[in-house]
């Protein structure tokens, strides 16, 4: 059983009179372990597919399903608790909390864990140390460099433990060498049997992906593996 | 949990924009400071008139009025006596809800010591009439039951006639003084009361007194056959009613039903007191709750652009697995800490101002700060925040995700 799977999936808004497309029946299924590349110029509809991955929508039309649940059949407060304890979520503006130090946004997502959490200062710990950024867990964001701030936040997607690493743009505000250590980690997640789905216009960083799916006006038009 | 969080936040909120979150709950603040400030100047000031009130006789005191008689009796006016001491035997032996019955006749001759006088009059009472009266010797004795039966002629005196009739390195005690042309021997003085009340001596009252036995008043001063004054005392104000009613009968008995009399009592003195001393807490509470809603609004509208600001933060918190409910109760706590600040902050001012107020007027009545009034001032601002903050988290909780993680 595929951890996640599209039948048909579509998504259309209503914008200015005209129905936009910006998910065209599309299928699709992610195995455990994959680390998969979506790739796609800006408004292919690759961000809708990024949300409705990561349980942030709901599809106009079609079946998604996560580890064999149906999310039409999941209320918003379940689906939010999932997306807490089974996704980890990567943005390409890093979103950590300014007033908070990189210890305290690495666990920030405790706070809405609806199921105990063991041994968490310890693996906290672990995970800056993972990301290389257990010597500045007491700094601010507003202290660390764009990479620095983007490995904070992979610590926090990482913390609940999640089953799926979803990252959106992770370094489209990161230089290129930044950029290639970022994905590096990323790879090196991916090797510890972590699944990884990356949203991406860049095909060189979505070279570094073993699957390859992209996107334009809202199908999947080439599969790359 | 997520609310303890959400007071964190607010705290570290006003941390971040000090400004801007010290203009909003400075309102908050001056509203608590005006409902401390007012009740304590409301409670200073009737602090001093609920004492004169106590001073006067209390809730128990009851006092038998002349009423002229009803149209019906009135062809047997000749026949009324008015008050008189019968009425006061009659009370005391029969009576068994009330206690103490004080007779009085009052007289209004000055007293003098030779080229001193003092016009304040003289009363004959009872031995009784210190206690009924609330007052005690400081010096020398009160008139007793030896001066009544032997109709001796003693006087005790006030502070005010004391002062007026003798010098400062006088002693009083043992002297003389003329009354309507008659000797009296100083045998006691009265405590000195004060209670300045916006510079007036509320308890003045309690010095002008000179007393007489009411046996020697009756025979040497005062030819009259009824008394000027009958008061008796409830002895639990709880029985007050009751005490009316037995009074009226007893004294419907020795008035052989003549209608020439009635009883009072303080209880409507004290309604008025405890009306005005709610009036008075209400126009502060009005005052507060005023500017309580100015602050409230205030705080909305901090809370309205803090979330504005922050919905890349809302949209990552439900991302990461807040559901709307925890986004509410953060934004929500937050509003709280703020007023709660504010309330704080009231308090301490209002604490200020009445500290400052309490030197500046301490001969007139100064205010007190009441423990209650602070824990009321801070419930009102945690109502504040409560109000304010409910509509900005609804609309933080209702905000879509992917909205709010796409504002730059």
């Amino acid at each position: 059983m595929a951890m996640l799977e599209f039948r048909r999936v579509s998504k259309h808004y209503r914008l200015g009179g005209h129905t936009v497309r910006a998910l065209d029946e599309v299928d699709l299924r992610i195995e455990e372990g994959e680390f998969v590349a979506i790739v796609g110029p800006s408004g292919s509809g690759k961000s809708t597919l990024m949300h409705l991955l990561g349980f942030l929508d709901s599809p106009t039309s079609g079946t998604i399903l996560f580890d064999g649940m149906e999310l039409a059949r999941i209320g918003v407060n379940r689906r939010a608790t999932i997306r807490g304890e089974k996704i980890g979520f990567i943005f390409q503006s890093f979103n950590l909390l300014p007033r908070l130090t990189v210890l305290q946004n690495t666990l920030l997502p405790l706070s809405y864990s609806r199921s105990p959490v063991q041994g968490a200062s310890k693996r906290v710990w672990e995970l800056l140390e993972q990301v290389g950024m257990r010597d500045r867990a007491h700094h601010r964001p507003n202290e660390l460099s764009g990479g620095q701030r983007q490995r904070v936040a992979i610590a926090r997607a990482l913390m609940n433990n999640p089953r799926i690493l979803l990252a959106d743009e992770p370094t489209g505000n990161l230089d290129s060498q930044t950029a290639r250590s970022i994905i590096g980690l990323f790879s090196a997640l991916n090797r510890e049997g972590r699944t990884v789905v990356l949203v991406t216009h860049d095909p060189g960083i979505a070279a570094c992906s073993r699957r390859q799916l992209h996107v334009l006006d809202g199908r999947i038009v080439k599969e790359v593996r | 949990m997520i609310f303890l969080q959400g007071l964190g936040e607010g705290i570290a909120q006003l941390w971040t924009h000090k400004v801007r979150s010290l203009l909003s709950i400075s309102c908050v603040a001056l509203g608590v400071m005006s409902f401390i400030v007012v009740s304590g100047l409301v409670e200073g000031m009737f602090s001093g008139w609920q004492m004169a009130i106590t001073q006067i006789g209390g809730l128990e005191k009851l006092t038998v009025e002349n009423r002229p008689l009803p149209a019906k009796q009135r062809h047997l006016a000749g026949a009324s006596r008015g008050r008189t001491l019968e009425d006061a035997d009659a009370l005391r032996e029969l009576a068994s809800f009330s206690g103490l019955v004080s007779p009085e006749v009052e007289i209004r001759q000055p007293i003098s010591r030779g080229k001193k006088v003092y016009h304040g009059g003289v009363r004959g009472v009872l031995p009784v009439a210190l206690e009924a009266n609330n007052l005690s010797v400081s010096d020398g004795r009160f008139i007793t039951d030896v001066d009544e039966w032997n109709r001796l002629p003693v006087i005790v005196l006030g502070s005010e006639p004391a002062r007026i009739l003798f010098d400062k390195n006088e002693d009083p005690l043992g002297r003389q003084v003329r009354v309507q042309g008659q000797n009296f021997t100083v045998v006691g003085l009265i405590e000195h009361y004060e209670k300045l009340q916006f510079g007036y001596n509320v308890l003045e009252q309690k010095n002008r007194v000179a007393f007489v036995p009411l046996s020697t008043a009756r025979q040497r001063l005062s030819r009259a056959p009824s008394l000027s004054k009958l008061t008796l005392w409830a002895n639990e104000a709880g029985m007050l009613p009751q005490a009316v009613d037995e009074a009226r009968n007893i004294l419907r008995q020795t008035h052989r039903g003549l209608a020439d009399f009635d009883v009072e009592t303080n209880e409507d003195q004290f309604a008025q007191f405890e009306a005005t001393r709610r009036n008075w807490l209400v126009a502060g509470a009005a005052v507060a709750v005023v500017s309580l809603i100015v602050g409230g609004i205030g705080i909305m509208n901090l809370m309205l652009a803090s979330i504005q600001e922050r919905m890349r933060e809302i949209g990552l918190r439900k991302a990461i697995g807040a559901w709307n409910r925890d986004i509410f109760a953060l934004f929500v706590a937050e509003a709280i800490s703020l007023t709660l600040v504010g309330g704080a902050l009231g308090i301490l001012a209002g604490q200020g101002v009445i500290t400052v107020l309490g030197v500046l007027m301490a001969k007139l009545s100064p205010p007190v700060f009441s423990f209650t009034s602070a824990v009321t001032g801070l419930i009102f601002s945690v109502a504040t925040g409560l109000f304010a903050g409910i509509y900005p988290a609804l609309e933080a909780a209702r905000m879509d995700p992917i909205e709010a993680l796409r504002q730059e």
